[in-house]
């Protein structure tokens, strides 16, 4: 067995099946997870035992069974840090993570490190997109996950993506059906990517049953259809949307729900080296997004990638798994134009510092990366432009990479605000492997109603 | 006049705030002036640095005088209108944490007086009046009461806007051009530039373009920015220098200068900026958490509402320093029309408006204050030309 352990970013499908392939291979293993379980986005879990729901596909629950089965089996390998958030590497190669539960900063020099932190959900802004009562699809079915509820009064979807059409689903069967579900895209126009959605009969079936709710609860769905903007009126939102004909429609509701689909999200995380000293790779959707069946093949890739470079064996080839996910997913994308749409009005840009567009069209053209941050104030706030940059890169063409910092090359953290008291109390990582002895919380059983 | 009568053109190598101030106070002459730099505004040393316009950490001397010339420049160019809303006046409180370093902060309090400079010796009780919730690691101080504050990146954008000179980004300067001794343009990696004259402020990329590897050298400086707190505005009214600052400046201190020159800088947004270290011949960007921890473990403990804040971000600034410790400004002694403005370290902000004014005198052939001959590049290039 080798001596330091590998670090595993990401409590997810892809960070836990990475996780135990890794064990599995006689590693031992730390898996970083931010909250207090594991299951990531997909697998989120109830907050408790008495909270039932069955807001997914029967074979995501197999899936996830399965992969616990697995991790049970190399217990001893497998140390997990719950409640803990990596913030990426220093510029001396140490992996940081914020142990949130204890207070402290933790600082490793692993064998290996394999990020998998999941996608980032893109919005595209619109004029009130701030507002309260908006909250983003991710957002939204994290509530449903964890409390089985939503929050009450007249909820309306819009955005793009088959995220929305699964998050309209759910509410359904939640007890909360929206008053429309809103979609940018025409499906209906793309016979060859909806036949191409058979070639997979998981995505296939989870399509089939949403659609199937959303008919029984006769939510009205619009297709080529996006918003323009919404305002506050006392404690509702109206909201106004418009068709490719130029139809146009509102609603007044109190939860409006939007999602344009989910985007990879490397940005900022230590670049991957195929070294054998220190090989560092990133792995499911914050790679690509190729869904959550694909993850688990991803992450487990991933983990045999970095056993054969450790060992400097020659590395192994991705699956025939990953390319038929990688055109579902082109499939997905064509059925729900996810591509960018037109920014309508001067909707808020960059929502930590509260700039709008006009405000960034009046900086002038051909300002580099660096001006558009301290003299344009957009992507210095608390998110360091995680959420603006796709916006602006739009309206001025400067690359994402170029404003996430003075200079992408360099290793940037922390990727998510760190408390200065956490940060004074710097303990390295390796010590405390070996003094601590291993404890493994039991996964969470998996609770679905039939 | 150095400059073509007629069609006088400048142009000004490095867009930080001596490259800027030089361009405002060329073309407020109406000369024709392109600024180039390899990237950008404000893209090296000026747009990561405190905001210190501060005279509190100098020695006695030529040093401390133009400090304080440049001081006054910035609070002359905020009445006028073009710096205001960015220069504010605010106190410096340099703390001391241990007796030793009580005992140096009184010595230099005695020479700051000596200089002129409004001073008060201050108790730790006296010190948390003007600081609450400044801890008992602080056993006093000395407060400097009439320094200032203004964000270099601010003061550069600020100069620029109202210049309207021609501003050329993402471009390298490789070489000077001359005919006999004079100066005809300038080599850059979008072609030739012609120019009737040369201003060199481009910080460490004036190594290159000059041959001063030998002269100029990188001292990285990692900085901390925190979030704002929620409350919107400046935590308290001044900056807080740690003495080991001064002592890590201050020749024949005692004290042995710490990796960490602590600088607590209260941001008008609510913001913190803490820095700093002092790493010479590193002009890289990135941040190490021994540093970044050691940074926050000493501002926490000398301030301790830091604690409830999140640090957003970390990141470097690279000062360029000079090897005898002083700036370089002013004509080449062999080139005519070459005028170099480099070398500030940490000074740049504080300086950089009143040198941008020196150095459009130099070239439109006005007298210049007494203190830039001692900054004069002859120091280190007559020796060149000599040997």
């Amino acid at each position: 067995m080798c001596d330091a352990p590998v670090l595993v970013i990401g409590g997810g499908p892809a960070g836990v099946a990475a996780a135990v392939s890794l064990a599995e291979s006689d590693h031992r293993v730390v898996l970083v997870e931010q909250r207090d379980r594991l299951g990531g986005a997909i697998h989120r879990q109830p907050a408790n035992r008495d909270i039932v729901h069955s807001l997914h596909g029967r074979h995501h629950t197999r899936n996830w069974r399965a992969l616990n089965e697995r991790l049970s089996a190399v217990q001893g390998k497998i140390r997990i840090l719950y409640n803990s958030v990596f913030l990426g590497a220093d510029d001396t190669g140490h992996a940081l993570i914020e142990d949130r539960a204890l207070g402290r900063t933790l600082s490793a020099k692993a064998a290996g490190l394999l990020v998998a932190v999941g996608a980032i959900e893109h919005i595209e802004p619109f004029e009130g997109w701030q507002l309260p009562g908006v909250m983003t699809a991710g957002g939204a079915q994290l509530m449903l996950k964890e409390t089985g509820r939503f929050v009450p009064g007249r909820t309306l979807v819009v955005g793009s993506g088959p995220l929305i059409f699964a998050v309209a689903a759910q509410l359904a069967s939640a007890g909360a059906p929206p008053v429309a579900l809103v979609e940018r895209g025409t499906p209906w126009r793309a016979p060859g990517a909806a036949f191409r959605l058979l070639a997979s009969r998981s995505t296939f079936a989870e399509t089939m049953r949403y659609g199937s709710i959303i008919l029984r609860k006769r939510i009205p769905y619009k297709t080529g259809t996006g918003i323009v903007r919404a305002e506050a009126s006392g404690s509702v939102l109206l909201v106004e949307v418009t068709s490719d004909t130029g139809r146009i429609a509102r609603y007044e509701v109190d939860n409006l729900v939007i999602s344009n689909g989910l985007r990879s999200n490397q940005i900022g995380l230590p670049r991957t080296s195929e070294s054998s000293v220190y090989p560092i790779l990133h792995a499911g959707d914050c790679r690509e997004i190729l869904g959550a069946d694909a993850a688990i093949e991803d992450g487990a890739f991933a983990a045999r990638k970095l056993v054969a470079l450790l060992k400097g064996a020659p590395t192994p080839s991705p699956s025939h798994e990953l390319e038929k996910a990688r055109k579902l997913q082109a499939a997905l994308r064509k059925l729900t134009s996810l591509d960018h749409s037109e920014l309508v009005g001067d909707p808020i840009i960059c929502r930590c510092e509260g700039m709008k567009r006009s405000d960034l069209l009046k900086l002038g053209n051909g300002r580099s990366a660096f001006e558009t941050r301290l003299v344009g104030r957009f992507g210095t706030g608390p998110c360091q432009g995680r959420f603006c940059r796709a916006s602006v890169n739009r309206i001025t063409g400067i690359s994402a990479e170029e404003l996430s910092g003075r200079n992408h090359q360099e290793q940037r953290w922390p990727l998510r605000p760190v408390s200065i008291a956490s940060l004074c109390s710097v303990t390295p990582f390796q010590t405390e492997f070996e003094q601590e002895p291993i404890l493994l919380q039991p996964a969470n059983a998996v609770s679905s109603k039939r | 006049m150095y400059v073509n009568a007629n069609a006088p053109k400048v142009v000004v190598v490095g867009a930080g705030i001596v490259g800027a101030s030089a361009a405002y106070f060329l073309a407020k002459q109406r000369i024709a002036v392109s600024l180039i730099d390899t990237a950008g505004p404000s893209a090296g040393a000026t747009g990561s640095s405190d905001g210190a316009v501060s005279v509190a950490s100098k020695q006695p001397g030529m040093m401390m005088t133009l400090a304080q010339k440049a001081r006054a420049f910035y609070s002359q160019l905020a009445s006028e209108g073009v710096l205001a809303g960015i220069y504010h006046p605010r106190p410096t409180f340099l703390i001391s944490r241990t007796e030793e370093e009580m005992e140096l902060l009184e010595v230099h309090a005695h020479d700051l007086r000596a200089s002129g400079e409004e001073t008060e010796i201050a108790d730790s009780e006296r010190l948390k009046r003007f600081v609450p919730g400044l801890s008992d690691a602080a056993i006093g101080g000395v407060v400097v009461w009439n320094d200032g504050h203004a964000l270099g990146y601010e003061v550069t954008e600020r100069l620029l806007s109202r210049s309207g000179v021609e501003i050329i980004r993402n471009c390298r300067c490789d070489a000077v051009a001359t005919a006999g001794a004079r100066v005809t343009g300038v080599y850059t990696s979008q072609g030739l530039v012609s120019a009737d004259a040369i201003v060199v402020a481009a910080g460490l990329g004036s190594s290159r373009l000059l041959g001063l590897e030998d002269v100029l050298f990188a001292r990285k400086g990692q900085i901390v920015i925190t979030d704002r707190g929620g409350i919107g505005h400046a935590a308290f009214d001044g900056h807080l220098m740690a003495a080991s600052y001064i002592a890590a400046k201050r020749r024949g201190s005692k004290t042995a200068p710490s990796r960490v020159g602590l600088v607590i800088d209260p941001l008008k947004t609510g913001q913190f900026l803490l820095g700093g270290t002092r790493e010479d011949n590193r002009s890289d960007t990135g941040t190490d958490i021994e540093s970044i921890s050691q940074i926050v473990r000493e501002a926490a403990a000398l301030y301790p509402p830091l604690l409830a804040r999140r640090v957003i971000r970390t990141f470097s600034g690279v000062r360029t320093a000079t090897r005898d410790g002083l700036p370089i400004v002013g004509q080449h002694p062999t080139i005519e029309n070459l005028v170099l403005a480099t070398g500030f370290e940490g000074d740049g902000i504080c300086l950089g408006p009143y040198t941008g004014k020196i150095v459009a005198d130099i070239i439109t052939d006005k007298v210049t204050e007494p203190e830039y001959s001692l900054l004069a590049p002859q120091r280190f290039l007559a020796e060149r030309a000599a040997s």
